[in-house]
């Protein structure tokens, strides 16, 4: 079943797609008259579907995850320093800002490639070594760097750390990679790109919006919140009302790990039905727990079938991955990948996953060292990249993300 | 187009017998430019008041060293037409106005004409302005401020972000007294 706001958003969709609205009076930016041209029937969906780019926190990590999105990672050029780090931030921001809005940043050679933002969001995260070049050691919070290592990590150095994150998302793929595009040009004096990779989910009206994502193996996945808009949210990803031991300059802003969790969909087809939805502890067909009726439902980790067996097994993903206190609390997202690996290669599947909390070092990694010791999901899924960022606060009109920092 | 909230002390004496005053106009440019561009206006001719033209998206193509070009959009909003003759910056040793014809980029000794109620777009392979003989690295993410000269005699400030930019490699065949 789907939800009232899920409802009300699918409605108003819709009917502002078969009003056929005219376009917007208002735009703005060079090359208006070409925006306006194409703003069109579009309405309620792709032109004028704009997140607010401003705000006390990074609109990506606060806003409803879009269908797309492409994760870039970045390094710092040598000689990059706070200075250029500053400036770099400035122009990430004020062109991250007219994408969002559906305008053309400055010296942007495909302008008319910005004109359907479709819900657009940039956000930015910062490594170890950004926060130490733009303010010092004494600026890093304490969490910031490689997580401890797992038994189950086969991470590629390639696809590990990074400098400087940009997530670009979308509910449209060309603007994702317009935006992506923009950005690694405006950067190119201060960072050099370390790896990215494109994300995905359903397509915009393909399902009814917020319905949780499915993954590559079938699964509904991110049931567990808290999700954006939760009461859990502010507290466990911005650590509000906690005494989260953070620098002050990321007040408002959060961690953030990323996993790159390769799947294998090979092994994972000899696994029948039953055992799949035992290796989770939820049903396929909705994403309930084996112990409800309803995705949402509260899971009974204590009843037993008429063996007197856990119904949701001791080696459960569910079961194993579990806050185990309060603090461990953090929200996740996650999108699918799937790349060609080269001529004669099977294609890499799997999962982007985000971690975001306050402090990884005690909502994550805790939560990964179970998941690590046993989790049947384990058989399938191998973590190959990995890193650790810091998610600045937003800003407002006439700011720059980061500029809490330097 | 910018939304521009234009406040410009309009009541300046006309019969105050030719004292220079400046007025500046603000153009806050929503939803494209964070930042904001400046416009400033310098009263030099007790006839008429001149003609406020507004700039949107200036930037400059960021160089170490010898020439590069500026670009905006430049709207002349009023009833007067308005040509943009020269003008000067800090960080070079002169400007030039140019145009491009047939791929090659050469002085445009008129000047840009605005006509009444128009908008002359700056922009890459076409009108456009050049900082010749930089005086130092213009660097992405700087700002560059140029004065431009009208034919009225009053200025223009125009403040342009500066951004690393691969095309506007125009040939550039000196006439007119430009070479660099």
């Amino acid at each position: 079943m789907a939800s009232p706001r899920v409802s009300r958003r699918a409605l108003v969709q819709g009917a502002a797609i078969s009003a056929g609205l005219v376009g917007l009076g208002a735009a703005g930016g060079v090359g208006t008259s070409t925006a306006l041209a194409r703003r069109d029937a579009q309405q309620g969906w792709g032109s004028d579907a704009t997140v607010p780019f401003y705000g006390p926190h990074q609109a990506g990590i606060v806003a409803v995850a879009p269908a797309f999105a492409r994760y870039l990672t970045f390094d710092l050029l040598p000689g990059t320093t706070a200075e250029g780090i500053r400036r770099m931030l400035r122009i990430i921001t004020e062109d991250s800002a007219a994408l969002a809005a559906g305008n053309s940043p400055l010296a942007d050679s495909e302008p008319e490639l910005a004109h359907i933002p479709a819900n657009l969001t940039v956000t930015l995260g910062f490594g170890r070594e950004l926060v130490v070049r733009a303010a010092g050691p004494g600026a890093v919070p304490s969490w910031l760097g490689p997580l401890p290592a797992f038994t189950v990590d086969r991470l590629e150095p390639r696809y590990t750390g990074g400098d400087l994150l940009v997530i670009v998302q979308s509910d449209d793929p060309l603007s994702v990679s317009h935006a992506a595009r923009v950005i690694t040009r405006q950067t190119q004096s201060f960072v050099a790109p370390r790896w990215s990779l494109d994300g995905f989910r359903r397509s915009p009206g393909a399902a009814p919006s917020g319905t949780t994502m499915r993954n590559l193996f079938g699964q509904v996945d991110g049931t567990q919140g808290p999700h954006p808009g939760d009461e859990a949210f502010a507290r466990s990803v911005f650590g509000e009302g906690v005494n989260t031991g953070n620098p002050a300059w990321l007040a408002g802003g959060t961690g953030f790990v990323l996993r790159r969790i390769a799947m294998d969909l090979d092994t994972w087809d000899e696994v029948d039905r039953h055992d799949r939805e035992r290796a989770v502890g939820r049903r396929l067909d909705n994403g309930a727990p084996l112990t409800g009726e309803h995705e949402h439902d509260a899971a009974d980790f204590s009843a037993r079938d008429n063996r007197g067996l856990p119904v949701i097994p001791d080696f459960a993903h569910m079961r194993r991955a579990r806050a185990t206190s309060a603090q461990e609390v953090f929200a996740r997202r996650g999108y699918n990948y799937e790349v060609e690996q080269g001529v004669g290669d099977r294609p890499e599947a799997g999962l982007l996953f985000e971690a975001i909390g306050y402090d990884p070092s005690k909502q994550f990694v805790p939560t990964q060292r179970r998941l690590d010791q046993m989790d049947m999901m384990n058989l399938w899924i191998t973590p190959v990249g990995s890193a650790v960022y810091a998610i600045p606060p937003g800003c407002e009109p006439g700011g720059y993300i980061g500029q809490t920092l330097v | 187009m910018p939304s521009a909230g234009i406040d410009v002390g309009l009541s300046i004496g006309l019969t105050d017998n030719c004292v220079r005053k400046e007025i500046m106009t603000t153009t806050t440019t929503t939803m494209f430019l964070a930042t904001s561009t400046v416009a400033a206006l310098a009263l030099s001719g007790c006839q008429t008041p001149p003609a406020q033209l507004e700039v949107s998206g200036a930037w400059a193509k960021a160089a170490d060293e010898g020439m590069t070009g500026v670009f905006a959009e430049i709207s002349n909003p009023s009833n007067q037409s308005v040509t943009i003759v020269g003008g000067e910056s800090e960080a070079a040793n002169r400007i030039e106005l140019h145009e491009v014809a047939d791929g090659v980029m050469r002085e445009k000794p008129e000047g840009f004409a605005l006509a009444a109620q128009s908008t002359h777009v700056l922009e890459p392979g076409a009108d456009h302005i050049m900082l010749m003989g930089l005086n130092g690295p213009l660097e992405p993410g700087e700002t560059v401020s140029i004065t431009l000269e009208l034919d009225s005699g009053d200025t223009l400030e125009v403040v342009a972000d500066v951004r690393d930019f691969a095309a506007a490699n125009e040939e550039y065949v000196p006439g007119h007294g430009g070479e660099e």
